[in-house]
Order: C-alpha cells, then structure tokens, then sequence
C-alpha cells in the first residue's frame, strides 16, 4: 500500500533562516503520526507546508498520488486543528462546524443534522447555540475538533493543539483525540513539542531538530533506541556517560563500564553510554546484585514521583546520575550517605559521542573527554 | 515570519500613493518654495528674516514657552487622572476614561466658544466669583491671557495624557512592586528603580505628543485672541492668509516648526532610552 | 469591590465637572432666550432655526456633511487596506510602518499640512485650493493615524490572520473568507474608526481654514465666524458639533464594550 502523503526533499527557509532543511517522510494511511522537537526546529513549517500555508523553497508534497504544489490551502483535502483554537467568534458553536459544509452548499437540514453528530462525537452534544467567548478552553479544542472534521477530511493536522490547556485537560482530551482518530480511521499528522505527549499519543514520532529529522520509529523505539544523542537527550530522562572504548570497555572516570554494544570498537573511539533512570538498580546494602557495572557515589535527594521515587545519586562533584526506586517500602535515604548502584551490559544504549550532549531534559553525569 | 509580498504591496498601494501625493509632495514643494524669491532667484532672505525679524524671534520663544507650559500642565494632570482612575471601582473607573476620550473628538472652536461662556470677561465662572468675593468689576480670570489659553488648551491635554497614562499605570504589575518591596527596597527606592523606569517610557511618549501638538496649535488661541498672541503657528497662518500673504515665508516658518518639533521628539526620544536604562542601573 | 474613599468622590466629582461643564456650556446657551447674568434665562429653539435657515450657515452643514462622509469612505479604501497590509506583516518592515504612521502626524502639524497643500495644489498641475477637493483630501490624511490603528488593533487582537488561515483550510476562497471571517470580525474596530475620522472630520478647524476658500466653508469655519458676530447661532452650532461628537463617541464605546464581550 502506497503511503498516503509523501514528502519528499521538503526545504523551507524565511530569509537567512533555513526552517526546514531538506526532509522525507510518509505518512501511511490510517496513522497517528506526531512531529516532535523544541521550538524551532521546523516542525510547525512542515504541517504549514502541509496545509498550504507556506509554500516550499524545494522539494514535493505527494498526496494519495497528487502532487499538492499548485492546489491552494482550501481545495487540500485536509483539515487543521490551531493552538489558539482559531474559533470565529463571529459565529456560534454550530457555526463554526457548520461552516466547511456551508460554503460546499450542503442543505440546511443535513448540516444540522452533521453538526449534531459531530458533537456527539466530541462530547458536547446541546452546545450548537453557546456562543464562543463562553466556552472553556478545552471546550473550545473540542469544538475545533469537530469543525475540522466536519469536511471528513483524508488528513487531519493538529498544530500543538494541547499547549494552550491546563495539564489536567490536556491529558483528558489527548486522549479523546486519539479514541476520535481510532474511531474515524483518521489519519493524522501531530505537532508537539511535549515528548511524553508525543510518545502516549502516537503510533510513530518522528524527532526533529534545527530543521532535520533525527529519528523516526515508534513510541517505544524512540524511547529505547534512541538513534542520536539529541533524541537520547530530548525524550525522557537519561543519564549519560561519556569516554574512549578502552579494551571493549567504556572508560569513564577510570572505571570499566562494560555494554554488549561495545565490544569490538576499536580502542580510543569516544562513545556515550545512554541509560534511563529505570535502567539501574540500587544494589541494597553493599550485598550482590547481579549487575556488571557498579558505581559508587553518595545519594542527594529523592523526587517522589507517585508509583516510583527517584533519587539522585552523586557521582563526583559536579556530576550525577539519576535512577528510580519503587516508591513503596523503601526507607527514605539520608542525603550524603554512600550508595552503589548497579546495572546490567544490557541496558541502554551506547551512542558515538559525535557532539556535545544537548542540554535537554535529563542531561546528567557527563565527564569531560579523556 | 512574513515579509512583504505582493498582496501587502497591493493593499498598502492606494495608502502610500495618498500619503506620498498629498503629504510629502506638497512638503517637498514647501521646502523648496522656501528657498526661491518671488521672481525664482534661489534666496535665504527668508531664514535671514526668521533669524532678524524680533517678531518671528519672539513667536518662536512665545510657542516654546506656551507648549512647555500646556505640556507641563497636560501631563501633570493626565498622569494624576491617569493614576487615580485605576484606583476607582471598576464601573467608575471605565466611565472616568471614556469621558475623557470625549475632547478627542471635539472641536477646538467649540472649547473655545464654551471657555469664553464660562470664563470671559462677564463669563459665568466670573460673574460667580464676583458675586461670592464681592469683587471689584475689573478683577477676573482673564481667559484672553496666556494663562487662560494655557487652560483652555488643558481640555485637550490632560485628557490626552489620561489616555496615556491609564494604560501604563494598568500595566503597571503589582506584583513587580511587591518583589521589590520583598526583595528589601524602602518604597522611595521603589520608586527610583521600579516603578519611574517603567512609567517613563509612556509618560515620555505623551509629553513627545503633548509638545508636538502644542507647537502646532494654533485654531483655538485663533478664536479667543485672534492674532493678538504671536506664537509661530499663528505667524504662519496669518502669512497663508488675510493681509500679511506671503506664502515663501510661511514656508520658511514651518520648515522652522518641522525643525523645532523633530528636535523635541528627538530630545524625548533620547531621554527616553536615558530612562529605561537608568532603571536597570 | 473596592471602595470609594470621600477625597476619591470630591476628585471625581472635580475631574467629570472639568470636561462635563465646558461641553454644557453651549447646550444651555443654545436653548436659552437670553444668558447675561449668572443664570441664563427662557427656553427657545430659534437659534437652532435660525443657524439652519441661514444660507451661508445651512450651507456650511452640508458641505460639513459631504467633506466628513467622504473623508471617511476615502478612509475605508485608502487605510483599512493599508491597516490589513500592517497586520499581514512581521518584523522590520511592520515596525517601521507603524513608527511612521505613528510619527508623521506629529511632525506634520495642520498648520504645516495646511501651508504645504496650499503650495503645492494652487498652481498646476493639479489645481485643487480652495475646492472641496483639497478639503476632503486634507480630512482624509488627517483621518489616516486613527483609522489605521483601529484597523491594525482589529487584526491583531482577534488574530484574524489565523482566523482566516482557519478558514481557508476549511475549503473557504478568498472571497468566502473576507465574506464569512474577516469583515464580520473587524467591521466593528473599523466603524469605531470611522466613527471617530467622522467625528474629527466634523470639528476640524486648522487645515480648513488655510485651504478652504469660499465655496467649500464647513461648519467649524461659520462658527468661527460667528463667535465674532452673533453667539446665539456660535451657540447653536457648537451644541451641535457637541452632539455629532456625543454619538460617534456613544457609537465607539458601545462598540468596544460589544468587541471586549465578544472576546470574552
């Protein structure tokens, strides 16, 4: 099956800054595909290029077999969802649904009737007469939501459609967004800079950055396999550890840490080694675990994080390394006391160290070279 | 994210014509008419005159003198206005402001007629006063001096500052004060690096707008003294008009005005960057 | 609810009188028979009739009338266009349009207009002193800062620009979109405007008065002539250039209260 939108060699850029530079991506029929990456880095373009909004410097957007470059946003066989809900507050709840069928002339009787479905189907059935300005903000995504599907569209975009809601309905309506999708057979096309978002919403993420993609896989993939250091760094909360392969070893701050990954490197390459917090074990009072790798240091505080409480444990100066304990039946640790933890050459993954670690989320102990 | 294009270039087209063909066209014309004679010798004689003649010297000082003073009492009194109204309840508040966008719309011929009802020579205010102070008959406000004019010309700019300066006090966060205050500053120190760094910026864009209208006014002192103040703007009218015609001269006059204004502006504009950084610091 | 302290009320009380009294003053004069004393005295309509009956003060209102409505259609064709184009753009190009649609009224004051336009528009090429013409012309750019910046805090407020984005991926033309979004969306910011260009067109002395010959004498111009000659119909006319300026401005506060409701 040939993929729904095809992007192809897509580059964008506004005057000396290259938005988006040079990207290929399908997008398959059916999927819930998100675009995820910091401020900046071309995603919001891609689906504005996507839309029509912006016209590409280079490249093509294929759409079921059609190229899209002479076809004008509102002849595009797609709807958008805005962050800032883009609502006419001009018209009431049913008017703002109602209008794609309108300007297609659809009958009076059957747009009511479309209209009511639709709010059905977001869950706010009896809202048709509320004016705009009195609905609540996730009310009013709600709404959007419906608006956009109200043309059935073959591609849904939605532009960080969640960013403008407090947590606690963000969660709830991402959920319906993707119970709609399943629902509908929609397939949608998803910009985020919220990674946890991204990762619960989606059945593949693609990671960008400074107009490029890093990575594209699935949530898990993402989040296990990180392919790059940013991604590694930009999902979740990773503990990197950097030095030369010494022997099939990583050696970092003259300690042997070994990963199956590393053997047969050739000696002096500078590697990473990525582990998440949940990948390490604190082993209990001094007695065996079955880790190879153990690092001693002294513990800092603990973030009690509900199921798991994470403690951040010190491992020279300046440096740290953050791991998860279950939360429940573990005594609290006195700060400064010394702990080991522990974890296996299997876990994480081992990344050459071709830059800097991006300062992102969960950049923690990162000796310096040598 | 977005230039100029072609469709900004075809909506901004008729605005850019009008304002190039009816405004800077005949400003480039007026310079230039004040630099010819009569006869269309290239001259300076009517700078020279500017510069000679005691009666346009005076008017320039006059018309400096007259703005500074409306300015001064314009923004006194709009930021006072400007920072009680806030303080009212709200209801009071939005109707305090919308009254006093009321002179904005007003012609400067009507306030002239009203002032002279209430405060000419046998106006209303006066004959009350006479009344209640059993003053003698020739003891009065006398609305045709340049005090007087000066309050009438503060109908329009004390509320003009209101505007201005309502804004800036709205916007004025609290919660910036009580940092501060939190932070350990007394409150006249409050005010030295928290509150004058944040209010200078528009109460500085205000008087810039007072003194550029003050400088150009002109219509109002014409109805209540006719030529009998001699401010700049009136020399330029009357040299447009009635007797004293002379058209290169009173172009000669307003590049002068153009000029005096301009410096203003720059003077503020320069303060006002002065005084942003002088907060920080 | 904060409370109001009694200096507060006093203050109050002082700062509606300072723009309340004056604009009552030509009210009552209008109305009243004979006002000499402190007290003015009877009840007549006849200055009214009498500012109407008059030929040249009859006149003046309707050419008054025409100068105001064309500044304002002029104003509709010439700045809102100009406004949308502002809203459209980013950055640079914005900033320094602003700046000058900010500041060129400033350094420009009627007087200097006035003087420019009679020099540059009583010779040819284009001959125009005197007429209405150069007196529509001149309420018209005096009209451009106000009219413009209504126009550019309609877009921006609403966002119209994504509104309109909004629209268009919901299959709307361009058409359907100034039809459907866009004019419903800013018609009120830009009638406040129009209400207030109106307002001063209405009420402007200074540039008419240097550029206006005889055949184009708008009301402020016969009000300055009657101060000097008969106050009763000075009276009459400035209570009516006090009403034209009531409802434009009544019409702009019912209209921002509609648009701060609407955005709720």
């Amino acid at each position: 099956m040939s993929p729904l939108l095809e992007i192809q060699g897509l580059f964008k850029r506004f005057g000396e800054v290259v938005a988006v530079g040079g990207i290929d991506l399908a997008v398959e029929e059916g999927e819930f595909l998100s675009l995820l990456g910091p401020s900046g880095c071309g995603k919001t373009t891609v689906l504005r290029c996507i839309a029509g909004f912006e016209a590409p410097d280079e490249g093509r957007l294929v759409m079921a077999g059609r190229d899209l470059a002479r076809l004008p946003p509102e002849r595009r066989d797609v709807g958008m969802v805005f962050q800032s809900y883009a609502l006419f507050p001009n018209m009431t709840v049913a008017g703002n649904i109602a209008f794609p069928l309108m300007l297609r002339g659809v009958e009076r009787e059957v747009r009511r009737r479309r209209v009511e479905e639709l709010l059905a189907l977001v869950r706010l059935p009896g809202y048709g007469q509320r004016r705009i300005h009195e609905l609540s903000g996730g009310q009013k995504q709600r709404v959007a939501l419906a608006r956009a599907l109200a043309k059935e569209p073959r591609l849904l975009l939605l532009d960080e459609p969640l960013s403008a809601l407090d947590a606690k309905i963000r969660e709830e309506l991402r959920v319906e967004i993707r119970r709609i999708q399943k629902e509908l057979g929609l397939t949608a096309v998803y910009v985020t800079h919220d990674q946890e978002e991204a990762l619960a919403i989606s059945d593949r993420v693609v990671v960008m950055n400074e107009g490029r993609i890093e990575q594209v896989g699935t949530p898990t993939e993402i989040y296990r396999r990180p392919k790059s250091l940013f991604v590694a760094a930009f999902v979740g909360t990773m503990n990197f550890f950097r030095g030369p392969v010494r022997g099939g070893a990583l050696l970092w701050r003259d300690q042997r840490l070994q990963h199956r990954d590393l053997a047969g490197l050739p000696d002096g390459r500078e590697m990473v080694l990525c582990l998440r917090p949940e990948e390490m074990r604190l082993v209990a009072g001094g007695g065996g675990g079955n880790g190879v790798n153990r690092l001693s240091g002294r513990a800092g505080p603990t973030t009690f994080l509900g199921a798991i409480a994470r403690l951040r444990v010190f491992v020279g100066e300046e440096e740290w390394v953050d791991v998860d304990l279950p939360a429940a039946g573990v005594p609290p640790l006195e700060m400064g006391r010394t702990v080991v933890i522990e974890f296996s050459a299997e876990a994480g993954v081992v990344l050459p160290a071709e830059a800097e670690v991006p300062g992102g989320r969960g950049a923690a102990a990162l000796a310096p070279a040598g | 994210m977005r230039g100029i294009g072609w469709a900004e270039w075809v909506l901004l087209a008729p605005f850019v014509l009008f304002v190039v063909g009816f405004e800077l066209y005949p400003i480039l014309v007026m310079v230039g008419r004040s630099f010819f004679d009569q006869s269309g010798a290239p001259t300076l004689a009517y700078y020279l005159q500017i510069l000679e003649n005691p009666v346009y010297r005076t008017a320039i000082r006059n018309s400096l003198l007259f703005a500074t003073a409306g300015a001064a009492v314009g923004a006194l009194g709009g930021t006072f206005v400007g920072y009680l109204a806030p303080r009212l309840p709200r209801r009071l508040h939005q109707f305090l402001l919308s009254l006093y966008a009321l002179p904005l719309t007003l012609s400067g011929l009507v306030v002239a007629f009203a002032f002279i009802v209430l405060l000419g020579r046998n106006g209303v205010l006066n004959l009350i006063a006479r009344e209640l102070f059993d003053l003698p008959r020739n003891v009065y406000f006398d609305i045709y001096s340049w005090y007087g004019i000066v309050l009438v010309y503060a109908f329009f700019q004390i509320p003009l500052m209101t505007l201005t300066m309502a804004a800036v006090f709205e916007n004025l966060d609290r919660s910036l004060i009580e940092a501060a205050r939190n932070l350990g500053a007394r409150p006249w120190q409050v005010w030295r690096h928290v509150i004058i760094p944040v209010l200078a910026p528009g109460f500085l864009a205000g008087l810039s707008i007072q003194f550029a209208g003050l400088l150009g006014a002109f219509g109002t002192v014409l109805a209540l003294v006719g030529g009998a103040k001699n401010l700049l703007a009136i020399q330029i009218y009357y040299h447009t008009s009635e007797s004293t015609y002379n058209l290169p001269q009173a172009a000669a006059l307003s590049v002068v005005l153009i000029g005096l204004i301009a410096s203003v502006l720059f003077l503020l504009n320069r303060l006002e960057r002065w005084a942003r950084q002088a907060g920080g610091g | 609810m904060r409370r109001v302290t009694s200096l507060q009320m006093v203050l109050l009380v002082l700062l509606v009188a300072f723009i309340v009294v004056p604009l009552l003053m030509p009210v009552i004069f209008s109305f009243s028979v004979y006002w000499q004393d402190i007290l003015p005295e009877g009840f007549t309509l006849q200055w009214y009739e009498r500012f109407l009956s008059k030929p040249a003060t009859s006149r003046s209102l309707t050419v008054s009338l025409i100068v105001a409505s064309s500044a304002v259609a002029l104003n509709l064709v010439i700045a809102v266009p100009a406004g949308y184009a502002m809203a459209r753009m980013r950055g640079r190009a914005r900033r320094f349009l602003v700046a000058v649609a900010r500041i060129l009224p400033l350094v420009l004051p009627p007087v200097v207009v006035g003087t420019a336009l009679l020099l540059a528009f009583s010779g040819p090429p284009l001959a125009i002193s005197g007429t209405i013409w150069m007196v529509i012309i001149a309420h018209t750019l005096l009209g451009f800062p106000f009219m413009i910046r209504n126009t550019l805090a309609s877009f921006d407020t609403l966002d119209v620009n994504t509104l309109s984005e909004a629209a268009q991926s919901l299959g709307a033309n361009l058409w359907q979109r100034l039809r459907y979004v866009i004019l419903p969306n800013v018609a009120p910011g830009v009638l406040a405007g129009a209400l207030l260009v109106f307002a001063i067109s209405i009420g402007e002395f200074e540039v008419t008065s240097m550029v206006a010959g005889f055949e184009a004498q708008t009301l402020p111009l016969q009000l300055f002539q009657q101060i000097r000659n008969d106050m009763r119909i000075a009276s009459a006319i400035s209570a009516f250039l006090v009403y034209v300026s009531l409802v434009c401005f009544l019409g702009m506060t019912w209209l921002s209260a509609y648009l701060r409701e609407r955005r709720g």
